[in-house]
């Protein structure tokens, strides 16, 4: 076991985001999370990262409580993490972007692991243009490039191929399941089902901040909860 | 001194993305606390400005702790209120002679002043060139400006990395109100805890271009010129404070990148436009072959 949530909550106001949430993530597989909007989903990325505090439960990570921990010593110790929308340093160049993350004292030199992704990730051209110039899929892909600078052995992505061209999403795919073949362990949001079930060994499936089904993509389909929470009643 | 001024705000104002409308609290405290460590203590000056500079670090880490939690207009307001409230603790103590300010030595050699405050100006733009506009510091602190949420995915401490800015930002103006206590041999609140010492360095960054290194520079030249212009043609202060406002407005509506940011957007544009014309001349000749 590589990450646990225990009995995870979280309310805003009277709502109940993430609704006592009990999972268990295995290293070294890709996990989809799927669900309607409003299911939770983005909150419990923002839970396990720490930019949430729970109201109750415990998050653990490689056998230790990281609960209340900071988003930044959350990073630090091998989870990294995307956004839904992607929020690249606008002002700064693709170069200086890789350039910005606090680096594990195990990568010496910094401005070549930064070149040398983004050569993987077909930026390199542009490593002096300002991020702000970038189109949408190529900041996702920037964002990509840039979490993966610190080499985190977890990575949460959320909605990375949302409204990316049919070339770029081939291309994160690609990435992502060379990622999955070193080992690192990826967590996805995504709607798409069929993108998500071509990288995912699991599937998670989050309604109302519960999780209300979990298992490999044919036993989600026929799940009739799961059957209801994306067609209706 | 306002290039000094102006590049100190740039910090925190520029680099780091908080507007601080408090920064001319720290100039004061660097006269009052080097006029008074002079007068009192019989502290050498160099060594008081020096001195001043570090209390000016300390308060900046007292007040950043809280108010650097603050996002936009918040800060801006509890730095405001923290110059305020510096301002009426000066008006109101014994020690600093209350409203009526109060006496340094007299040192009668402008030259000493004016080499004085260029060394210091040039240590500003020097520590600043090296500790924030080409440091992986730098980087972080621009980083927190554009995405603060995102700088912390990749693992930057972002209060740590604001708190180290403000207190280096801090520094400067402690000991440039030093040298300039001295230089006027007489301070009281309103010579040298004016709202308007901040208003001149947030007007002088925005003009040169904020979050540049020449940017603050180039302003404080620029507004000082159009400042002498105005006192020599209009010769009254009203009419300064009128066209403040007026360039506040202009730089942020018509040119909010400044003087700096204008020059290189022409720059890249000519670059482009060179870059297509030899382009074009290629397919001509390819044409014409």
């Amino acid at each position: 076991m590589l990450l646990q949530t225990k009995r995870l909550t979280k309310t805003f106001g009277g709502i109940v985001a993430v609704d006592s949430v009990d999972l268990i993530f295995e290293s070294g597989i890709a996990i989809g999370i799927i669900g309607p909007n409003g299911s939770g989903k983005t909150t419990l990325f923002n839970l396990i990262t720490g930019y949430y505090k729970p109201d109750a439960g415990a998050i653990i990570y490689k056998n230790q409580e990281i609960t209340g921990l900071k988003p930044f010593q959350v990073a630090r110790i091998g989870i990294g993490r995307t956004f839904q929308i992607p929020v690249p340093f606008s002002k700064m160049t693709v170069l200086e972007n890789m350039l910005v993350p606090h680096m594990p004292s195990a990568i010496k030199n910094i401005k070549h692991r930064a070149e040398e992704l983004l050569e993987q990730f077909y930026l390199d051209h542009l490593k002096d243009e300002l991020a702000e110039n970038l189109s949408g899929g190529q900041q996702k892909l920037l964002e990509i490039a840039r979490t993966l600078t610190r080499d985190p052995d977890t990575i949460l992505l959320d909605e990375c191929v949302a409204g990316v061209n049919p070339t770029i999403r081939a291309e994160i795919m690609g990435h992502l399941k060379h990622l999955r073949e070193r080992g690192k362990t990826l967590i996805l949001i995504e709607h798409d089902m069929d993108w998500i079930s071509e990288i995912s060994e699991k599937v998670i499936v989050m309604d109302f901040g519960e999780v209300i089904a979990q298992g490999t993509f044919s036993e989600i389909y026929s799940n009739q909860r799961v059957r209801e929470a994306y067609l209706g009643r | 001194m306002w290039i000094a001024l102006a590049q100190s705000w740039n910090i925190i104002g520029g680099y780091t993305g908080y507007i601080n409308f408090g920064h001319g609290a720290f100039f004061g405290i660097g006269a009052y606390f080097t006029g008074l460590t002079m007068k009192l203590a019989g502290i050498p000056f160099f060594a008081s400005i020096v001195l001043a500079g570090l209390v000016n670090s300390a308060v900046a880490f007292i007040i950043g702790l809280p108010t650097l939690r603050l996002r936009g207009a918040y800060f801006a307001i509890a730095t405001w209120a923290f110059a305020e409230a510096i301002r009426h603790l000066a008006s109101i103590l014994k020690i600093t002679g209350g409203s009526y300010g109060f006496r340094l030595p007299p040192f009668l050699n402008e030259n000493f002043f004016y080499f004085s405050m260029l060394a210091a100006a040039l240590f500003t733009m020097v520590t600043t060139y090296c500790l924030v506009d080409r440091s992986r510091f730098g980087l972080c602190l621009r980083a927190i400006r554009d995405a603060p949420e995102a700088a912390e995915s990749l693992g930057i401490n972002t209060t740590k990395e604001k708190l180290e800015a403000f207190v280096l930002s801090a520094f400067f103006p402690g000991m440039i109100g030093g040298i300039y206590a001295y230089w006027l041999t007489f301070i009281h609140p309103a010579s040298v805890l004016s709202a308007l010492i901040t208003d001149q360095m947030v007007v002088m960054t925005l003009v040169g271009g904020v979050g540049t290194f020449w940017g603050p520079a180039v302003g404080a030249v620029v507004v000082q010129l159009a400042n002498k212009l105005i006192w020599i043609t209009f010769g009254a202060e009203v009419y300064y404070l009128i066209l403040l406002g007026l360039a506040i407005g202009a730089v942020v509506l018509f040119m909010p990148e400044g003087i700096v940011g204008l020059i290189s957007r022409v720059r890249s544009r000519s670059s482009i436009i060179s870059v297509s014309s030899r382009q074009k001349g290629f397919d001509d000749n390819a044409a014409a072959n």
